[in-house]
């Protein structure tokens, strides 16, 4: 027994029994994050102090989470002897200097060993993270790309779609042409520009120097007021004209009260007012010589300027 | 009579224990110039990468005040020393890289969550689209 005691007596030099001056001890103690203070550790005689069991507890608890991923976390052990050494020391000498340096040691190595574990449980949350955010990035293009293939689609559809009203607009408006040409008579000339189709009616329909439709007029008016019912696609100008014989002012307002009532015919007939628009233009838009009787009968008129809204 | 039959044996053992007492005794200065070492180096480690906080600083003194009591032969005291610096340096690493890596995890669940709200609403609109272009 004298030997043993003989041969523990280097070792206890080598491990156990370095002299570390109070203040430091202080200092060690006041950042030592488990839950119980070295000195505290220390107080009780021959007993387990309370700190170095609930270190024990806390790195095991860090461990369980961290067991199944991979290798042991190589400050689990050496914390772990750490607390055994300060226990085995607490129990033989618990006032002894290098017992609370001891026991400062194991709490510092637990506090390590500790934040290790949670740096690898910490990393594995992130690399699950990563994985489920590139997993979520792959969907979001696999979804953002079926929603291109569908606006292509949908966008295929739609010219397809606009192409078939085209047609239908252009057989419409060709229909409208022919069925405005079938009106063209003696007092009636159609003809087409830049702006569109121009229907012109002589004033023979009217009444002399009156604005009152007669019932040739009207009769030749209900046909016209029948193609843009169903040829919806253009708005009406009606023009009112004149010669140059008899006073501007006069030919000015004779001109505008025609054209209005021809408008006014139009809507009774079913055009939508918003459709029609009129417009005396009095002497100021001659078609042919004022000088000759033939010139000024085509010039005494009223036109309607069937206006095509444009194709899109 | 018995006692001097046993005094041989007791001699060679107390010079064997102290052999092996001066062996370990020169053990120890070289376990704590070994500690020493490593703790200087995570010293200098821990500088290079800014590592700061209560834990370092008493670190790089108990470092500082190791290698003096090695100097004086205090080889017990350096080797404790070094040894809680280089505890110390472990701890406020981890401590730096836990506090790190917690802030990624943050930044990445919040991506998460967003990326996650932005594939919702372009599975709405897809299906919308879809119910739409059904004839």
């Amino acid at each position: 027994m004298k030997y043993l005691t003989l041969l523990l007596i280097p070792l206890s030099l080598a491990f156990g029994a370095p002299h570390v001056p109070a203040e430091n001890l202080g200092k060690l103690s006041s950042i030592d994050t488990p839950s119980e203070s070295a000195a505290a550790a220390t107080s009780s005689e021959n007993s387990t102090p309370p700190g170095l069991d609930a270190w024990e507890a806390e790195l095991n608890a860090a461990f369980a989470k961290v067991r199944n991923q991979g290798a042991v976390p190589e400050f689990y052990g050496e914390a772990k002897s750490r607390i055994e050494t300060a226990r085995r020391m607490t129990n033989e000498k618990p006032k002894a200097k290098e017992t609370l340096l001891a026991v400062e040691a194991a709490s510092i190595w637990t506090r390590a060993a500790v934040l290790q574990m949670q740096a690898r449980e910490r990393s594995v949350e992130l690399a699950k993270l990563e994985t489920l955010r590139m997993d979520i990035t792959n969907q979001l293009n696999t979804v953002y790309s079926q929603i291109i293939q569908m606006e292509k689609g949908n966008a295929a559809r739609l010219q397809t779609a606009l192409e078939a009203e085209q047609r239908k607009a252009r057989e419409r408006q060709e229909e409208a042409a022919r069925r405005f040409d079938e009106l063209q008579s003696a007092l009636i000339q159609v003809k087409t520009d830049a702006r569109g189709t121009i229907i012109s009616m002589s004033d023979i329909l009217f009444d002399v120097d009156k604005a009152t439709l007669t019932s040739d007029l009207k009769t030749s008016l209900a046909k016209i007021a029948g193609i843009l019912t169903i040829y919806k696609d253009a708005d009406v100008l009606v023009e009112g004209h004149t010669d140059n014989t008899g006073s501007a002012a006069h030919n000015q307002t004779l001109s505008e009260r025609r054209a209005e009532n021809v408008m006014n015919f139009m809507v009774e007939q079913g055009i939508t007012q918003a459709r029609l628009k009129s417009v005396g233009l009095g002497l100021s838009k001659p078609i042919a010589d004022n000088t000759t009787k033939e010139g000024r009968a085509k010039n005494r008129r009223v036109d309607l300027v069937v206006m095509e809204k444009k194709l899109q | 009579m018995q006692k001097q039959k046993f005094l041989p044996i007791r001699l060679a053992g107390v010079v064997g224990v102290c052999i092996w007492a001066v062996g370990c005794a020169s053990n120890v200065g070289g376990l704590a110039k070994q500690r020493h070492s490593h703790a200087a180096t995570l010293k200098e480690e821990s500088r290079s990468a800014n590592l700061t906080g209560v834990q370092k600083t008493l670190a790089d003194s108990l470092v500082d005040r190791s290698a003096h009591e090695i100097k004086d032969g205090k080889n017990d005291e350096g080797l404790r020393h070094a040894d809680l610096a280089v505890a110390l340096y472990y701890q406020a690493y981890y401590q730096r890289e836990v506090e790190s890596l917690d802030k990624r995890v943050d930044f990445l669940q919040g991506q998460v969550k967003k990326d996650t709200d932005q594939l919702n609403t372009y599975k709405e609109i897809l299906k919308e689209m879809k119910g739409i272009s059904k004839p």
